[in-house]
């Protein structure tokens, strides 16, 4: 790595940190409902809105409540989405004619993106419409990452609260659109078209080139899209190769944009979190681990993408800036190594790198950022992991040091500590299960691939569904399993989301009815950073109990030279 | 309230709202933001940075091409051939499989055999590794200096020359250091290709 390799990280991350601690601090103000100048602007609109859906934004809600409004929503725009997809051939805004998919593939596409994984098993600019594109993909990236924000919110709120009330679920959700995703995506949007994404309404058009031959351009309303997929850690690409199509990411600039933007509210919650529980020093040490882990992962990656691939080692071929393989040339090594690091730890998933193609070290660095989840992970889902790994850590350290473990004023119970465990347990199941079922069963037959490289194939598809990460490592499916596939990562992507946030929910229906105790010395425990050291080795220990043996099998085997 | 009261009354509350933002998220806003960016003058990049020549679109400036004729510059390595019917993406081959090793030392002898190049002389790897698009539409400026030579021979231009077209063609890292540095090949070859038209070497 040279000097503007450093210069390269070190900008994303200042960047990265700035961005995301002031739009923190915004999302306090608008989650705790401070008075604003906006009020005068966004008020009428969300008033309108409260009164047709015949609500009342300040009636708050027993966590049973909460999570109820919160499923019921999920399965409504499930029924939308899958009925957008099913019927896509015969609505309108389909210039392309593009036909139908298979109705498994409907299912578990809805799936994918009601869950905020995107996992895509079709290919998006030969196979879906403009009003799926808009009515079906850009739709569901806003409300399943305003859904995955409210959860946060919410757990938030039960830790803080003292009334048995996590706040309003309609109110919560409808500002988090109005006030956050939509008005930062419609400017986002439109730099991206400045910068070379399109956003037409009109058909694809066939150039004809000057060496004598055509070329299909595949075009649509793609800069709508792409503002959300990052802003939301969606990842769910346009087009087929997803971040590294031109047209999704024009440039060096446009790059840049997206990865801070996909940082920002995973990040920025954090700090949210910090104010809200008027701790703001217990934030920022969260947010020290949490970027902390990530650069681990980081080193490691860009340790394994500038050093020459040793296989063409005797052929003549100058590697002097490392493994050009599965890169765009419009970004450094060093950049697209950045985002295939950034796109696993936040759960977004839509790298500018074609995944299958990185060094395996790479590769498992990614996939540990998918069993950590909290790293800091999905909008809301992250911090979700986050406090359960903060949970723990607590009660383990109040064991060590013989204190009654609490966590900001609060005795952590049994009832809490039971529901954390099992919150812990969920993902390394729901990867760990289907892996051995595909392997022992013979449905994962795959075309050409050594056995190695399908072992880490099989692995990374089901971290990928399970984590609600998305991002794809190569072409997996043998095609005549596909339906096996379709249906097993539709189940690990559904129990992967509602699950771990069920139980969210269930936490923090306890703390919200937990009174706090006196103050005592040992409430300052998680603002020392001892914790955040003891914290971050917790969830590297935790992590590698868990999966070191598969990853053993699969990324790292094949860096040996399985 | 009775249960089943509230459970109708959070069902009107979830269908209504679910509905509205259907049509705001899904329509409204990305009609909005097609009106304003074709009202703000951005039209040429929402419809795709169309590049047209005597009335007819020959490309986009994004949307790389095989230009494979000896007196072009060579695109990248796509595993989609440039043919956007097969859809996107890169290469299915990890880098360290055989197969990949066996690609890439065929390509990598191609390119030296039809390079013209001293005995030694090593090809960049960006020259020989697949892109992850398919449709890279640039090259590494090291790349672009190995098919001088080749580029130089089939078109009778002299390779200072040919130099200076592919600096006009070179992207620089933004502020010094955002993004690589970097050469549209698609805008080069539509240059170049006006260059040898005007001269009467091809037709």
């Amino acid at each position: 790595m040279d000097f503007v390799a450093y210069g390269q990280v070190i900008f994303l991350v200042v960047a990265i940190l700035v961005v995301s601690y002031y739009l923190g601090i915004y999302m306090e103000r608008i989650f705790l409902g401070k008075r604003s100048f906006l009020d005068r602007y966004f008020g009428p609109l969300e008033n309108g809105l409260y009164r047709l859906m015949g609500i009342n934004p300040r009636q708050e809600m027993d966590w049973k409540e909460y999570l109820k409004s919160f499923l019921l929503t999920n399965a409504v725009l499930g029924v939308i989405g899958f009925l957008v997809l099913y019927f896509q051939q015969s609505l309108p805004l389909n210039p392309n004619n593009v036909g139908s998919l298979p109705p498994l593939l409907d299912f578990t596409t809805v799936t994918s993106f009601l869950t905020n994984t995107n996992l895509q098993h079709y290919t998006g600019e030969l196979q879906l419409s403009y009003f799926s594109q808009m009515g079906f993909v850009t739709f569901l990236m806003f409300t399943s990452a305003a859904l995955g924000i409210v959860v946060a919110v919410a757990l938030i709120r039960g830790i803080v609260n003292q009334s048995g009330t996590l706040g309003n679920f309609y109110r919560d959700f409808t500002i988090t659109i109005t006030r956050l995703l939509l008005p930062i995506s419609i400017v986002e949007a439109l730099v991206f078209v400045y910068l070379g994404v399109p956003q037409t309404f009109q058909g694809a058009v066939i150039a004809h080139t000057v060496n004598m031959g055509s070329q299909t351009i595949f075009r649509g309303p793609v800069a709508s899209l792409e503002a959300i997929k990052f802003l939301g850690t969606n990842g769910g690409g346009y087009f087929g190769a997803d971040s590294s199509y031109p047209f999704e990411n024009p440039g060096p600039a446009a790059a840049y944009l997206q990865m801070i933007t996909e940082a920002a509210i995973p990040f920025g919650l954090i700090f949210t979190y910090g104010n809200m529980a008027r701790d703001p020093k217990h934030g920022r040490l969260l947010v020290a681990v949490t970027m902390a882990l990530f650069l681990a992962g980081l080193a490691v990656a860009l340790f394994a993408e500038t050093t020459p691939n040793q296989l063409l080692m005797g052929l003549p071929i100058n590697q002097s800036v490392g493994n050009w393989a599965g890169k765009e040339t419009r970004f450094s090594i060093t950049e697209s190594t950045f985002s295939l690091i950034l796109n696993t730890y936040t759960q977004t998933g839509g790298p500018m790198v074609m995944i299958n193609q990185m060094s395996p070290l790479s590769v498992a660095s990614a996939m540990f950022g998918m069993e950590v989840q909290g790293s800091p992970g999905g909008v809301g889902t992250g911090l979700m992991n986050l406090l359960i790994y903060v949970i723990l850590a607590v009660f383990i350290s109040g064991l060590m040091v013989g204190r009654t473990p609490e966590f900001l004023g609060k005795k952590i119970s049994t009832g809490v500590m039971r529901y954390s465990v099992l919150f812990i347990l969920i993902h390394p199941v729901i990867i760990l299960a289907p892996v051995a079922i595909s392997v022992m069963s013979g449905y994962a037959g795959f075309i050409g691939l050594p056995p190695n490289e399908s072992f880490t194939a099989l692995l990374y598809e089901f971290t990928s569904a399970a984590a609600n990460n998305g991002s794809a490592f190569g072409y997996l499916l043998a095609p005549q399993n596909t339906n096996y596939f379709y249906a097993a990562e539709a189940l690990v992507m559904l129990i992967g989301r509602f699950g771990p946030i069920i139980i969210a929910f269930a936490i923090a229906g306890v703390l919200a009815n937990t009174k706090p105790l006196a103050q005592t010395k040992s409430a300052a425990l998680v603002d020392d950073p001892i914790f955040a050291v003891f914290l971050f080795a917790f969830i590297i220990v935790l992590s590698a109990l868990l999966f070191l043996p598969v990853l053993a099998l699969g990324p790292l085997a094949g860096f040996l030279g399985g | 309230m009775s249960e089943r009261q509230k459970l109708t009354s959070h069902l009107r509350a979830v269908v209504v709202m679910s509905l509205l933002f259907f049509v705001l998220l899904g329509f409204a806003y990305p009609g909005f933001v097609g009106v304003v960016a074709h009202g703000i003058g951005l039209g040429y990049q929402a419809d795709g940075s169309l590049i047209s020549q005597n009335g007819t679109v020959i490309a986009s400036k994004f949307i790389g091409e095989n230009f494979s004729a000896p007196y072009y510059f060579w695109p990248r390595v796509s595993s989609v051939g440039y043919n956007s019917s097969n859809g996107s993406g890169g290469s299915a081959l990890g880098i360290a499989t055989q197969q990949f090793y066996n690609q890439t030392k065929n390509y990598t002898e191609f390119l030296i055999r039809t390079g013209m190049v001293p005995n030694g002389t090593q090809v960049p790897a960006n020259g020989v590794e697949p892109s992850a698009s398919g449709f890279d539409p640039d090259i590494s400026v090291g790349f672009a200096d190995f098919q001088l030579t080749r580029v130089a021979f089939y078109t009778h231009l002299n390779v200072s020359y040919l130099q200076k077209l592919v600096g006009e063609y070179t992207t620089y890292p933004l502020f010094g250091f955002i993004g690589s540095t970097y050469v549209n090949v698609v805008t080069l070859d539509i240059a170049l290709h006006n260059v040898l038209l005007s001269k009467g070497m091809i037709t």
